[in-house]
């Protein structure tokens, strides 16, 4: 394989063993990033000249038993990296510089990574495509008529165009795990609060954010795992705390306790998706894995994920302005109150009062206590990322006025929350893996979602799947 | 050898070395419980028979080695043990029995004590008293005219009467500090999430509430450091995360770095404990520790009382109904924002939306930066614990709008609330540990706070203090 598409740990390996230089493999990257990028509009922040002095650095005396020596990355945009904007898509930031870069990029370069740009993200990270109005719009390089996913759309499209050895994305309701998705890359939602988000004091905020989550997005289930273990762990102010992940509960998919949950009734989820799934779980039985089709933690999924359409609003209504919130008012007001669509409940949160908000978090436990039960009689629950492959671009209205159809039925485009945002509210890890692809030849991924705490256990069912199924694709024409 | 008032550390060393038997030494508490107890009213639920099967099966066990092996306990009546009722002090919940134990309650019982009752609380534990109509009012042994304080006020009053041999109790505004500080014995109130609070709740309820904390009283330093060991660290199901308690910053007096506050303008306090306080700075400075009376950390501590106050009734108004919600909105309303009388915050709080919570917190979160700045100068910061000491049982209106003695003249009993706040609302640690006696002869005590997670650098002050300073006396007349 071309070493653009190979994944991050062997690009350590073979700048460890000194068969490539660090500066040697940047401009490489840096060479398709020039030549390529034009097509798709990633790597939006560019970094090259400082990164090109860190890797010859590196290269002259890094510690090559660095986890990630030399290996070049780019970053979601909305991480802060010294010296460069943060903008989350708002113009009025751009002529910001952060001062200090956010903690998960200090671990990063700490473990030998150059970081040398910063990838596209929606406007406030909240969309399932990556288009704002500072930067403009990344497309799929899968397909370029279709959008590469969102928040971490950047991240996923510039890991399948080979522009980049590794990346960094975020996800609160889908963010990493989408775009994985519709990239044909893998990716890892941490359970929550395991990897902190601490960024430049100056800018961010210091108080976490419910269910929000950074994860790392790559070639491969292995890349994962190293990356997890760089980024995780408690921020150094926590000085009472230690990082405790248990290892994977099992290395063969013979021993795996599977319970697979492909589609459910009320949720359309397009039919591709499903029979590819089923496809596989039928794979992994006669691969001698204990599949079950029907096992279900003992909840109505519909509530648990009505519960996550509150918490979401909840978690996001501290960073609204106020003129965001008389919108949001508005829009509210304008809702039948039976309307149970995805939109209308978490406009209705617009002035939760914070009693509410405990006796969703009480429910939230509860939900979470059940899956940690679940999760003693299966290893992994496989699920859909999100109800459809990748969408063709689209920038008309606000995300709630958008509709859509899948399997031949129109959905509100925010109703797409229900799979990512079932799990996401339970703070549970799910790591995405490649599976196939649809007849129109966009990608296909799968969501293998754990126990808390369970990240190194999807992650390694992750590897499993690369192994004996699928695994990392480039797509066509990006030689 | 008299066992009543040695501390749990003592007792549970003779037990082991068979000085006395568990039998012997739950008996003869029993007996001082049965004649002693209708003084004060402190041990509301009585387990004798099953705990003496127990004494009598860990008198035929041949491994002793268990921390507190054999040790006669009760516990705050909100911790479920099952079989017996968890009330709250509330009527509707009169014949609540527990079908379970408490995590704390089953982690104590595996360190060896017997459980052979429960302690009394005021209404929904929300008072500095300890009182309500299913169990009545629990006096201070001290003197039977005044309140133990609360709301672990049967814990600290079972402890000083020497009816039982260590406690466990729960602080969200001082009700472990409090009535450790009216009663002259020990409390530990840890960082919070240190020590799951499962089953010290109501209703079933699973979720941790914010700043509340579950904690040890006893009646030496020794004996908090043991609980401490015990009650703390993750769940099962919670066990990414591995709590490690850094070990004691100091050992001796001798270069300890201590900052004294033993006033504020937002609460007067009492000329017996400043009086007190101050003997204590100078001791502590010929003790050779380094001693400021003016270093705080760097932020605004009257906004922060705001902020606690605000937060705190934020996070307690899920026991309102709808009516009681829409009561307090309006009463919000009669304040301007900028009123920060108790009631005015407090009506705020109530009423406060989450995202007014989540702004708040942001703010408490810089705040708790600045503490740990502080921290790296200072290693505890010692303060009153309340106002004034124990103050006469009131039973008339609403407690804001009661008001307590101090330097001979009626202050709002709700001003002392800033003591409560200066630690918890950080979530640091804080050990409430003897300092001497008013002029009247009443116990007073000293708030020890630490950095978050130095829990073990507060309960050794405590410990130093002990020995060089002050420790536990009996009340007269409860031989």
């Amino acid at each position: 394989m071309d070493l653009s598409f190979q994944p991050a740990t062997r690009l350590a390996a073979q700048l460890r063993a000194g068969e490539i230089s660090a500066l040697e493999l940047l401009d490489h990257y840096i060479a398709r990033i020039e030549r390529l990028d034009p097509r798709i509009n990633a790597v939006v922040v560019r970094d090259f000249d400082r990164a090109r002095d860190r890797a010859r650095a590196l290269d002259a005396g890094g510690d090559r038993t660095a986890p990630l020596f030399g290996v070049p990355m780019t970053v979601k945009e909305s991480f802060d990296v010294a010296g460069l904007p943060t903008t989350r898509g708002h113009p009025e930031l751009l002529a910001h510089r952060a001062g200090t870069s956010s903690l998960a990029i200090r671990r990063l370069e700490a473990a030998g990574a150059v970081v040398f740009g910063k990838t596209n993200v929606p406007v406030d990270l909240a969309d399932w495509q990556s288009y704002n109005p500072v930067y403009g719009a990344t497309s799929n390089p899968w397909n370029v008529a279709h959008t590469p996913g969102g928040s971490s759309g950047g991240s996923a499209a510039s890991m399948a165009a080979g522009f980049a050895g590794l990346e960094l994305g975020t996800d609160i309701g889908g963010s990493v795990r989408v775009p994985a998705h519709f990239c044909g890359v893998f990716g890892h939602k941490p359970t929550w609060a395991l990897c902190p988000m601490t960024g430049d004091p100056a800018t961010s905020p210091a108080a976490p954010t419910d269910i929000s989550v950074l994860g790392p997005i790559a070639r491969s289930g292995a890349d994962l795992a190293l990356s997890l273990d760089v980024l995780a762990g408690p921020d150094p102010a926590e000085t009472g705390l230690t990082f405790n992940l248990p290892p994977p509960r099992t290395t063969t998919l013979r021993d795996l306790r599977i319970a697979v949950w492909s589609h459910e009734p009320g949720q359309e989820t397009d039919a591709e998706l499903v029979g590819k799934i089923d496809e596989l779980a039928a794979f992994l039985e006669r691969e001698g894995a204990t599949v079950s089709r029907t096992a279900r933690p003992p909840f109505a999924a519909r509530d648990a994920y009505h519960l996550f359409l509150k918490l979401l609003d909840s978690a996001w209504s501290g960073r609204l302005s106020e003129q965001q919130l008389a919108d949001r008012r508005a829009a509210a007001a304008r809702r039948s109150p039976d309307d149970m669509s995805a939109d209308a409940i978490m406009l209705r949160c617009v002035d939760m009062p914070h009693r509410m908000w405990i006796g969703l978090n009480e429910r939230r436990t509860r939900f979470r206590r059940a899956w940690s039960a679940f999760f003693q009689e299966w290893d992994v629950l496989l699920c859909p990322p999100i109800g459809t492959a990748a969408l063709p671009h689209r920038q008309d209205g606000a995300t709630w006025e958008r509709s859509l159809t899948v399997n031949g039925h129109t959905i509100a485009y925010n109703d797409l929350l229900f799979w990512p945002g079932m799990i996401g509210a339970c703070h549970l890890p799910a790591s995405i893996a490649p599976i196939g692809f649809t007849q129109a030849g966009l990608p296909l991924g799968v969501q293998i979602v754990g126990p808390i705490y369970g990240d190194r256990t999807t992650i390694a069912v992750a590897g499993m799947l690369e192994q004996d199924w699928l695994g990392f694709t480039p797509p066509e024409g990006w030689e | 050898m008299d066992p009543t008032f040695l501390s749990a550390t003592r007792l549970a060393a003779a037990l082991r070395a068979r000085e006395i038997g568990c039998r012997e030494l739950l008996d003869h508490t029993i007996a001082r419980v049965e004649r002693l107890d209708p003084r004060i009213n402190a041990v509301v639920v009585r387990d004798f028979d099953r705990a003496r099967t127990r004494a009598r099966a860990l008198d035929s066990a041949t491994d002793r080695s268990a921390p507190l092996f054999g040790v006669p306990m009760t516990i705050k009546e909100s911790f479920n043990v099952a079989g017996l009722p968890t009330t709250w002090g509330a009527p509707a919940f009169r014949d609540s029995i527990a079908t379970g134990n408490a995590l704390a309650v089953d982690r104590l019982l595996d360190a060896g004590v017997v459980l052979f009752g429960k302690t009394n609380v005021p209404l929904m534990l929300a008072d500095w008293q300890s009182y309500n109509a299913i169990y009545g009012t629990t006096n201070n042994p001290w003197d039977l005219a005044l309140s133990p304080g609360g709301s672990s006020g049967g814990s600290a009053a079972a402890l000083a009467a020497g009816l039982t041999g260590i406690e466990a109790g729960s602080d969200i505004g001082s009700s472990i500090r409090n009535p450790a500080h009216f009663c002259g014995v020990y409390g530990h109130k840890p960082t919070w999430g240190i020590c799951p609070p499962l089953g010290q709740s109501l209703a079933g309820n699973v979720s941790q509430a914010d700043i509340s904390v579950i904690g040890p009283l006893a009646r030496s330093a020794e004996d908090l450091a043991t609980a401490l060991d015990v009650m703390a660290g993750a769940e099962a199901i919670e066990a990414g995360w591995k709590l490690e308690l850094p070990p004691p910053r100091a050992t001796s007096f001798k270069g300890l770095r201590v900052a004294v506050m033993t006033d504020h303008p937002l609460s007067e306090v009492d000329a017996s404990i400043t009086g007190k306080l101050t003997e204590l700075a100078d001791f502590l400075r010929r003790e050779g520790a380094t001693v400021s009376l003016t270093a705080r950390p760097d932020f605004d501590l009257a906004r922060g009382h705001r902020l606690y106050i605000e937060m705190l009734r934020a996070t307690t108004s899920a026991r309102n109904d709808v009516a009681a919600m829409r009561h307090w909105r309006a009463e919000a309303e009669r304040f301007s924002r900028d009123d920060t009388s108790y009631y005015a915050m407090m009506a705020r709080g109530v009423s406060m939306t989450h995202r007014d919570f989540l702004l708040a917190n942001e703010q408490r979160q810089r705040m708790r930066r600045q503490w740990a700045k502080f921290f790296r100068d200072y290693d505890v910061f010692l303060c009153p614990v309340g106002a004034s000491p124990a103050q006469p049982h009131d039973h008339q209106g609403e407690r804001w709008e009661r008001s307590i003695t101090v330097n001979g003249h009626r202050v709002p009993a709700t001003d002392q609330m800033f003591w409560a706040g200066i630690s918890c609302f950080y979530l640091l640690p804080a050990t409430a540990a003897p300092l001497g006696f008013s002029p009247d002869g009443l116990p007073i005590g000293v708030q020890i706070v630490g950095a978050q997670y130095a829990d073990r650098t507060t309960i050794e002050v405590a410990k130093l203090l002990e020995t060089a300073w002050q420790g536990f006396v009996p009340p007269p007349g409860w031989e």
